[in-house]
């Protein structure tokens, strides 16, 4: 089960955050697949596809909240209120570290908020301590099978 | 009359006239009072005169009747002090009579004359009976015994001279108690006056008559007495005979003419009475009708007076009562806080002009309150408004911070993110792959210098280019179109100028940044391959602004974000380069002007963004047409 492909989705309109993400996440775990939207209308069409296909839920989504279009808590809002997609783990990854994002981010039920560290080592760590966390998690496509 | 009242006359004379009218009927009422009172008094002043006849009338009666008593003592007892108490008792009569003819109504003074008359007469037959009376006394007492004595003494001598014969002495004694019976019976009738006696006088008169006469015929030494004898008896009867006639006379007027006068004096009396009595009840029914008369006039005088006085009272009262009652309602509303309450008219200055005053003060007062108080909700607002305002530039200000730390942070992220990447890569010996990614740290950070700098030209509008003039957008647009033409030929994009643009109030810099945004939007944007790219520009008039629209026909904009692209930072599509500061910039410059910027758009059909510029005001075109007109001046010089 450990072995089973992971998909992870990454929701960030930064091409270079994209890129980081990208770089640690293959480092760090070679079995993760990363679905990378680039913006809130890619996001949001991902969501209703997956809404419409009944297509297994991702493992883990990482969700940047300044985005064109529709923004980060828009997107939470809209996976929170959905039967399907409310089980996927929403861990909100952005630069804010303002009250009002990290309060209205958690009232949208967001499963952790973390602000992207601001170091030249940190982020890579920061990676692996949220893949490393939600590794231990039980991950609710269990009780699917 | 109420409204009389209140229009012209003061309170307190209002008050003091009820009182005196009030007053004035009291007086009319007592004066009435009084007209009757008087009326009954005059009428009590008759009857004391009535009372007063009456009791003269009763004592001239019980007078009359004392004075026939006392003539009657007298002539029967012939007492001097009788005929004296007459006398005096007339003289009284006389004298009360004469009183009262001097006051007295023409008939008790017709009575009271004929009273007097037959007083007067009554007296003089008194006086004549006296007379009488005295005759007759003297002839009894002097000529009748002086007779009587002499005819005794005759026949005494002859008893004493002819006593030779007994014949006639035994004649002679009969003679003399026969005489002597006369006498006797002459003084009894005296006495009595009864009549038989003077029978029987007579009778025995008539047989000594004849039993002298029969001694005289027989031859008689005693002849001569004898005749001498009968001689005095004719004498004594004479006197007797004259006694008795004198007596019958003086009875005759005792009896008739004096009785006769009592009468009439007693009649008159009578008649005197009923006259009175007559009067009094003529008087009487008088003071009865006068007096009902006089109640019913008082009683209707008194009403009407009262139904006046009660009238004018009423009026009065309501005169002071309905403006004071007006007022209170007045009042009633003022201390409701009305500042329109109706003050009564009140015409005349007293006392309750006075409170119309207080009143019309008291809504003054209102209506400054209510000003005041309008004037405190204005500022209220104002102030409300203000807060809110405040409130919202807190906001956009926070919006801004929040923005701006984002977007500053995120370089930095990359940056340093990529030179952990770079060290990673390093430490692995892939210097080419490290090497590459310092390209990206370049490029963050030289984006991070892009955004500070457009953040630094955000923060200038309004605050520095403050210098506004008259703009005409087709000179503006055209050196636009001249200064990007090479770009546009690049990419194939058309810019269609619609000519007779308006020429517009504001700092040309700016506006020349606005439309340059616009245009640098719709060529990064706008991507029409079948038609060719192409954006338009012209302008609507209204009335107090001017729309300009600038239409592209490029791949449109979904109207969920129609507002957020006017956010700073905020980009659609992160493919093109640019730092989401293009359409915040032109929202603010057109705010700065006084306008507005929106879009209008729908996926796929192109977007339209409207700028709304107000029509610059005569004054300002005013100003740069001096300032122009001046600087030609200077030109021309």
């Amino acid at each position: 089960m450990t072995h089973h492909q992971r998909d992870l989705l990454l929701i960030e309109d930064s091409d270079e955050h994209a890129e980081l993400a990208l770089f640690y996440i293959s480092e760090y775990r070679k079995d993760i697949h990363v679905i990378r939207l680039a913006d809130g209308g890619a996001a949001m069409r991902y969501i209703e596809s997956i809404r419409h296909l009944k297509a297994p839920i991702p493992w883990l989504c990482l969700l940047d909240l300044q985005l064109p279009k529709y923004d980060g808590h828009e997107i939470l809002s809209v996976i929170k209120s959905d039967s399907l997609l409310v089980k996927m783990p929403v861990v909100v990854f952005t630069t804010s570290a303002a009250k009002k994002d990290i309060r209205r981010a958690m009232n949208n039920h967001a499963n952790s908020f973390i602000t992207k560290p601001m170091g030249a080592d940190r982020y890579g760590s920061a990676i692996q301590s949220i893949l490393d966390y939600w590794e231990f998690n039980m991950h609710p496509s269990v009780l699917a099978e | 009359m109420i409204q009389y009242f209140i229009n012209h006359f003061q309170l307190r004379y209002r008050i003091y006239a009820s009182y005196m009218a009030a007053g004035i009927v009291i007086f009319a009422i007592i004066m009435m009072t009084y007209v009757v009172f008087n009326k009954v008094a005059g009428h009590f002043q008759d009857f004391i005169t009535f009372s007063n006849q009456s009791q003269i009338d009763l004592l001239l009666t019980a007078q009359v009747a004392d004075i026939h008593r006392q003539t009657l003592i007298y002539t029967y007892e012939g007492h001097q002090s009788a005929a004296d108490q007459v006398t005096s008792i007339y003289g009284n009569l006389i004298q009360q009579i004469d009183q009262n003819l001097q006051h007295s109504q023409p008939e008790i003074k017709r009575i009271l004359t004929t009273i007097k008359q037959h007083l007067v007469n009554y007296h003089a037959t008194f006086l004549q009976v006296k007379q009488q009376r005295d005759l007759q006394q003297k002839l009894i007492n002097v000529e009748f015994r002086d007779n009587a004595t002499a005819v005794e003494r005759l026949i005494n001598q002859l008893i004493l001279q002819s006593d030779p014969s007994v014949a006639t002495q035994l004649e002679l004694k009969p003679i003399l108690s026969s005489l002597l019976l006369v006498e006797k019976n002459v003084f009894r009738y005296l006495d009595s006056l009864d009549a038989s006696y003077i029978i029987t006088a007579k009778n025995s008169l008539s047989s000594v008559f004849g039993s002298l006469s029969a001694i005289n015929v027989q031859e008689n030494p005693v002849r001569s007495i004898v005749d001498q004898a009968i001689y005095k008896l004719h004498l004594y009867e004479q006197s007797f005979t004259q006694g008795v006639q004198r007596t019958r006379g003086y009875l005759y007027l005792i009896n008739v003419v004096m009785a006769a006068e009592a009468y009439e004096i007693h009649y008159q009396s009578k008649k005197f009475s009923t006259l009175i009595t007559e009067q009094m009840r003529k008087k009487e029914q008088a003071i009865h009708a006068g007096m009902r008369e006089a109640l019913y006039l008082l009683l209707l005088f008194g009403a009407c007076l009262l139904m006046i006085l009660i009238t004018f009272t009423y009026g009065i009262g309501k005169s002071i009562a309905m403006p004071i009652t007006q007022l209170t309602e007045t009042f009633r509303e003022l201390t409701q806080g009305s500042s329109n309450a109706h003050i009564p008219e009140y015409p005349v200055s007293d006392e309750i002009s006075e409170l119309a005053h207080a009143a019309a003060a008291f809504r003054d007062k209102n209506t400054q309150t209510e000003r005041l108080l309008e004037e405190s909700m204005q500022l209220t607002q104002q102030l409300e408004k203000n807060k809110a305002e405040l409130e919202r530039s807190n906001d956009e200000l926070e919006q801004f911070v929040y923005t701006v730390s984002h977007d500053l942070k995120s370089p930095l992220v990359t940056s340093m993110g990529f030179i952990g990447i770079i060290r990673k890569l390093a430490d692995q010996g892939q210097y080419e792959q490290a090497i590459e990614k310092l390209d990206k740290v370049t490029l963050s950070i030289e984006r991070m210098g892009q955004l500070i700098t457009d953040l630094l030209e955000l923060s200038r509008i309004g605050r520095i280019d403050l210098d506004k003039k008259m703009i005409d957008l087709n000179n503006l647009l055209e050196q636009l179109t001249s200064s990007h033409s090479e770009q546009m030929r690049r990419v194939g994009f058309h810019w269609v100028i619609k000519p007779d643009l308006p020429s517009i109030y504001g700092n040309e810099s700016r506006i020349r940044q606005l439309f340059e945004n616009i245009l640098s939007n719709a060529i990064k944007y706008t991507h029409n391959p079948e038609q060719g790219s192409k954006l338009e520009i012209g302008a609507i008039s209204h009335e107090d602004h001017w729309l300009i629209y600038c239409q592209d026909n490029g791949p449109g904009i979904e109207s969920a974000f129609h507002q957020k692209i006017f956010g700073l930072f905020y980009r659609l599509d992160t493919k093109q380069e640019g730092s989401g500061v293009g359409l915040a910039i032109a929202k603010k410059v057109m705010k700065f002007h006084g306008g507005d910027i929106w879009v209008e758009s729908s996926s796929g059909a192109g977007a339209t963004f409207w700028l709304k510029f107000p029509v610059p005001s005569e004054e300002m075109e005013r100003v740069e047409h001096d300032t122009s007109s001046t600087g030609f001046i200077t030109d021309r010089r």
